[in-house]
């Protein structure tokens, strides 16, 4: 029930406080002026035994789910935005895009072109070395399932102009050049250039497709599949087929996007 | 990050905080006798996200950070220390771990209700697992949720909200509302249903008119799920603030803004309105100290983030 707290360096707080209240000494109401942080020290135990004894239970369960290793990483994919690519997105939109091939309702032989997701939908980084069924759960705890969004070429060149001007989301199939004023440059939509002429087949969640984060290029598409997998499991099962070959999982920074 | 020994440009800021205060919010009332200076701590979390276990120590960012167990025994030592406190959290509790996965929010609520919360805001994955959901995990809360601009009439929502709150803490009124961000766009139409979401700004106006001028409240706090700031024109804290009046304090949440203290910002009559945010994850609690004086009626307002589990000085 004894919390372990060790507050330290009151010394500079203390010296702040007594220089606040004089150079406020005239306003009579300032009563409290000291900034007191508390420190916690990571080597010491805080144990709070009410939230113990309520936490414990749900943790038992979750942990003896959730703590296998799943896979392994060679480097730490951290959680980033502001960047026209980054390894995390690389990984979850590769993983997306290879598995909306593999579960295509129209079969091996038809072509998806690309897939986008967004940046906010990827929730928590991945670790360098050991990965955890829970640790997927934290990248991407959504139920959201793996859609095929047909739409026209004109949608696609808004598609572009999108990601563009949001300087970067995950995505594969795809290598943009980002000019300096935020609209699209050089475009290769699945190695070849943008033809406003044809329809694009691309892979993302039913979250995007619905209109979630304002990807109005989505709307009255042409036609939407869906391949009943939920990108949690689609990780879930490249991991294992990864694994199973020794491999460690992970896409490279290949400068599919980046500012020209 | 979070070292708290002022730099001479922080002891700027500060001063200029303080001389700020002079100009500050004047208390209206005071209805008890009582000690002449009353001291509230407000604490605060945002986005916790059912991170109700501390980051593994292989995280690259957040690496042990976090942790219910630690902020609960952070919040006792307070309350221990302290006569007045308020704890808030300003949404979006759900969605992150595998906790929310396998039991839908219901540790989550539990524990919040066990920390003692006052109150917390709805933020846009509180509908993650639907509003039948949420509607049954709030029979295991002790708090309200306070939103004062989504309508649940026809959803299993209805009236299990409040739009505010009063809090008395040693003779100082303090009304807390709440505020939700536009769901369309952001949440699936089958999770928020029926939901209608109402202008934040046209709603805090009415808060403040019922809060201030007629239960005349000392503190007005709006608790937001609008978040910090956005390039564009979309409503946010910064823009509450700035066209709102009788707001004392912004707890916001949504954009997951590491503030290191209160951001203060003038609204429409030129006043003080201090907006705070702590990140998310539960890797901090902010603790913003509310000193009021009852002799000249004033109030100052400081206030910081305090890390959840790691050294932050030195």
């Amino acid at each position: 029930m004894h919390s372990v707290f060790l507050p330290r360096l009151f010394a500079p707080f203390l010296l702040s406080a007594l220089l606040l209240t004089t150079a406020c000494k005239r306003h009579a109401h300032v009563t409290e002026v000291s900034v007191s942080a508390v420190e916690l020290n990571p080597k010491t135990t805080q144990h709070d035994s009410a939230t113990h004894v309520i936490i414990g239970p749900y943790k038992m369960r979750l942990d003896a789910e959730m703590n296998a290793v799943v896979a392994r990483t060679t480097e730490a994919m951290p959680k980033e935005k502001d960047r026209p690519e980054t390894l995390l997105g690389n990984f979850v939109a590769d993983v997306v895009l290879a598995k909306a091939r593999a579960k295509d309702p129209q079969g091996a032989a038809a072509q998806v072109d690309m897939c986008l997701l967004n940046n906010g939908g990827l929730r928590s980084s991945l670790p360098k070395g050991n990965v955890t069924r829970g640790d997927i759960f934290s990248l991407m705890p959504f139920d959201n399932e793996i859609v095929i969004v047909t739409i026209s070429g004109a949608k696609m060149e808004e598609l572009l102009k999108y990601l563009a001007v949001s300087g970067g989301m995950p995505a594969a199939g795809i290598k943009l050049g980002i000019r300096a004023d935020r609209t699209p440059g050089k475009t290769l939509i699945n190695g070849k250039p943008l033809e406003l002429s044809r329809n694009y087949r691309v892979a993302t969640s039913d979250y995007l497709s619905a209109g979630g984060d304002k990807m109005s290029f989505f709307s009255s598409p042409v036609k939407v599949e869906s391949t009943a997998l939920k990108i949690r499991d689609a990780l879930l099962e490249h991991c294992s087929e990864v694994s199973a070959k020794n491999q460690p999982i992970g896409s490279p920074l290949d400068g599919r996007i980046y500012y020209e | 990050m979070g070292g708290y020994i002022m730099s001479n440009t922080s002891r700027r800021d500060f001063l200029r905080l303080l001389a700020s205060l002079a100009a500050g919010a004047t208390l209206s009332s005071f209805r008890k006798a009582g000690n002449d200076n009353v001291r509230i701590v407000v604490l605060h979390t945002n986005d916790v996200h059912s991170h109700l276990d501390p980051f593994p120590e292989n995280d690259p960012k957040y690496a042990g950070l976090g942790g219910v167990e630690r902020r609960a025994a952070l919040i006792k030592k307070i309350r221990a220390q302290e006569e007045h406190v308020l704890l808030l959290d300003a949404g979006d509790i759900f969605q992150g771990t595998p906790y929310f996965n396998l039991y839908n929010g219901e540790p989550e609520i539990k524990l919040m209700s066990s920390m003692g919360y006052d109150a917390a805001a709805i933020g846009n994955h509180d509908f993650d697992a639907g509003l039948d959901n949420l509607s049954t995990q709030l029979k295991h809360a002790t708090f309200p949720l306070l939103c004062a601009n989504y309508d649940f009439t026809g959803t299993p929502m209805e009236g299990k909200t409040m739009p505010w709150k009063i809090f008395d803490k040693g003779g100082v009124k303090i009304g807390v509302f709440g505020l939700g961000i536009e769901l369309a766009g952001l949440v699936d139409k089958r999770l928020y249903g029926k939901t209608v979401y109402e202008s934040p700004i046209l709603k805090a106006a009415e808060m403040v008119h019922t809060l201030r001028d007629e239960k005349k409240c000392d503190i007005v706090i709006c608790l937001s799920h609008l978040g910090y700031k956005y390039e564009n024109d979309k409503v946010s804290d910064v823009v509450l603030a700035k066209e709102s009046r009788g707001i004392d304090i912004i707890i916001g949440g949504h954009t997951h803004t590491f503030l290191e203290k209160p951001v203060i910002l003038k609204n429409r009559e030129n006043k003080n309105v201090y907006i705070a945010q702590v990140g998310w994850a539960g890797i901090r609690l902010g603790k913003i100290i509310i000193s009021t004086d009852k002799k000249s009626k004033k109030m100052a307002l400081n206030g910081i983030s305090v890390e959840v589990g790691k050294m932050s000085s030195v």
